[in-house]
């Protein structure tokens, strides 16, 4: 029983528990040291045992009033029984403390009154044991120290742990026992439960499928083996107990020492954790996810590894591909950005072209029938009286109209006023034609020195004043839209206020692109533009209105057009 | 009164029926040259010294109110007359600012044109063109053209 107490605190010092280690120890310590003591009362048994006849009361000894009944109390006092035997007395001059009672349930006297009731009490599986233990104890001569179950009245069981010595004659013939007995029960159920629990760990380890759980010793050599370890390696336990564990990975990992490296680490800090290619028996390779994590006794020494490994080949591949078709979506979501970009350009390109092509050309060709048409028709313009001169007065409207209608589509086009004298004149020319078309009054705010910008950052502005005022007409119902146009340091801010409505709910707590396009693909396509020059396009509104906020850099943009593939 | 006129305009159509209704008007002006660029209208004022310049504001390189601002700078003092499609309030100020005497919209050209030129030549200024009785802006244009190009948002 003591080794097998032992071995057992041996092998829990690495779970960590010092529990059934230190209990059995000091539970031996307080045995010998009761022992000890109750051995020293011996030669006063006489006179404090007053159930031992006065004749057997050895002699020499002088009778002590009050340290008998000191004695008993003592006795009486301490957490055990202790008990007293002549090998050739009767059980009448037995004695046995009253903690029986407590224990077994039987009073001294009722144990004492049966001559075998005490070993008809010993639990029926450990009688065998108990009796050889304490045969072989009577032939050694040493003192019978054992752990055993006896049946208390109740049919409970109560684990002992007793010693007994024999006390002998001066001629070496047996004279009495002499013992003690502690209550263990307490101790032997924990010791129990922790073997469960124990052996419940084990065979949870044992049989988990999707993980390795193994025991390297302190160099590394495979110890222990479970289900998963062969599942994910492909060694049985049989061929793989003893080995190196370095036999589990790549050759370039081995050659680079990393397997020793790994254990140095764990025993250095603890724990190592790590993923990388591992291989198989069959020499396939996984992808692992390993865990080492030194394990020390109590005394601090190193005895050995765990190594938990998982098998995250599938996570790994799915990670990769999800990780590959996000870099699709993202760089299909460029060339998307790009291709609008460019189409933006274009449109712009073609409008501009369009608008000149209306302006320069057709334009001029009107101006001028409309010159030489005037010149038919007479001085004053309002021709005569005759038929050919009120048709000829009828023409020159017409082509007052056909000017007035180019020059307005070829305005909206692309203001060619834009182009000849920037924004600061190009921006009150549209709002004048604004205004009148839509009837929304206008103010402009523009500084008195207000310069030539970038061409694109004109074009970008001018297009998010066209499409913010469209929003003004179409949704606002705001009677007024106030615009302001100034510099600030590098950029150019161009701001679009109205006292309208606001913008529906909701648009402008979508997040990502999608509010924009709530706006129209216009203004959407403008904040392409804009981010692409390097600036910024905020829109908030409220109950009260809308701002359109647009910054752009007033010189060439640092971001190049990308061309298209 | 002779004088000697310089025509910057990048449309042959339009030099040529300035010229014609010139050439009614007052037979004893000269067309001394043709420019159809800005950059060359201001060589040929440096260099043909003409008493007008009739100067188109949109043409291909810096257009008219660049050349005219370039020509100020390079101290060409002659009287310059911008002619041009464009109609706004904006374009008395722009004219000014670009140091010319006078503007005249094509689309008046009969009526304001030589009148605005024999201010100048006078030593004075054209400025004054009352606006035309509906402006342009003012009505909606043709819906089916608009929409033929893309434009019909822009509108409003």
């Amino acid at each position: 029983m003591p080794e097998e107490s032992a071995s057992r605190s041996h092998s829990i010092a690495g779970s960590g528990s010092g529990l059934a280690e230190t209990r059995p120890r000091e539970a031996e310590d307080l045995l010998s040291q009761l022992a000890r003591a109750f051995a020293t009362l011996r030669p006063l048994d006489g006179d404090h045992l007053s159930s031992l006849p006065e004749t057997e009361t050895p002699a020499g000894v002088a009778a002590r009033p009050g340290v008998s009944e000191t004695y008993r109390t003592l006795v009486e006092q301490i957490p055990a029984i202790l008990f007293l035997a002549y090998i050739d007395g009767g059980i009448g001059q037995a004695y046995v403390s009253p903690q029986i009672g407590e224990k077994l349930g039987f009073s001294p006297e009722e144990w004492l009154e049966d001559p075998i009731r005490w070993y008809q009490q010993i639990h029926p599986d450990d009688k065998q044991r108990w009796s050889l233990e304490a045969a072989e104890a009577l032939v050694s001569g040493q003192p019978l120290r054992s752990a055993y179950r006896m049946l208390a009245r109740d049919g409970k069981t109560v684990w002992f742990r007793c010693e007994v010595k024999m006390v002998r004659h001066v001629d070496g013939r047996p004279w009495y026992m002499q013992g003690v007995a502690f209550d263990v029960t307490d101790l032997k159920e924990t010791e129990e439960s922790l073997r469960e629990s124990e052996e419940r760990f084990r065979l949870i380890v044992e049989s988990v499928q999707d993980y390795a759980i193994f025991m390297l010793d302190a160099t590394g050599r495979v110890a222990t083996w479970n289900v998963g370890a062969e599942r994910i390696k492909g060694y049985r336990a049989s061929e793989i107990i003893g080995r190196h564990f370095s036999c589990f990975y790549p050759e370039g990992d081995v050659r680079s020492g990393k397997p020793a490296w790994e254990l140095d680490t764990a025993a250095k800090v603890g724990r190592i954790e790590d993923e990388g290619w591992r291989l198989r028996k069959d020499g396939s390779t996984f992808w692992a996810n390993v865990i080492i994590t030194a394990l020390r006794n109590n005394k601090g020494t190193l005895v050995g590894f765990s190594k938990i490994t998982r098998d995250f080949t599938e996570r790994m591949r799915a990670k990769n591909s999800l990780e590959e078709s996000q870099q699709k979506v993202r760089e299909s979501e460029r060339s998307l950005r790009e291709l609008s970009l460019h189409l933006l350009r274009t449109q712009d390109e073609e409008r501009r072209l369009i608008g000149r092509e209306m302006h320069d050309s057709l334009g001029q060709y009107l101006s001028v029938l409309k010159m030489k048409l005037d010149a038919l028709a007479g001085s004053d313009g309002t021709g005569g009286a005759s038929a050919e001169q009120r048709a000829v007065s009828e023409c020159i409207k017409l082509v007052d109209e056909c000017v007035k209608e180019v020059r307005t589509v070829s305005y909206l086009l692309y203001p060619p006023m834009l182009e000849e004298m920037g924004l600061k004149s190009a921006v009150p020319w549209y709002l004048e034609g604004f205004s009148k078309r839509s009837g929304i009054r206008t103010s402009l705010e523009i500084a008195e020195d207000f310069e030539r910008v970038s061409r694109d950052a004109e074009l970008v502005l001018f297009r998010v004043l066209q499409e913010s005022l469209t929003n003004v007409h179409k949704h606002s119902a705001s009677p007024a839209a106030s615009i302001r146009l100034m510099r600030t340091g590098d950029a150019v801010v161009l701001e679009v206020i109205d006292q309208g409505k606001g913008l529906p709910d909701g648009i402008l707590e979508q997040s990502g692109p999608d509010w924009m396009g709530s706006l129209g693909v216009g203004l959407r396509g403008m904040s392409e533009r804009i981010l692409q020059l390097g600036g910024t396009l905020d829109v908030s509104s409220n109950g009260a209105g809308t701002q359109v906020r647009a910054t752009v850099p007033a010189r060439e943009s640092a971001v190049p057009d990308t061309p298209l593939p | 009164m002779k004088a000697r006129i310089l025509i910057v305009d990048d449309h042959e159509v339009v030099r040529e029926g300035l010229k014609a209704l010139l050439a009614k008007a007052r037979p004893e002006w000269e067309t001394c040259g043709e420019a159809t660029t800005g950059e060359q209208a201001i060589e040929f004022v440096r260099d043909l010294k003409p008493d007008i310049v009739l100067l188109d504001i949109t043409m291909p390189g810096i257009g008219g109110f660049e050349a005219c601002s370039r020509m100020r700078k390079l101290g060409l003092s002659c009287p310059v007359l911008i002619f041009t499609m464009h109609q706004s309030e904006r374009l008395g100020p722009e004219a000014r600012k670009a140091g010319a005497q006078g503007f005249v919209v094509k689309a008046q050209a009969f009526r304001d044109l030589v009148r605005a030129m024999d201010a100048l030549l006078a030593g004075g200024t054209f400025f004054g063109a009352p606006p035309q009785p509906a402006n342009p802006e003012g009505r909606q244009p043709n819906l089916s053209i608009l929409l033929r190009v893309g434009l019909a948002p822009a509108l409003a």
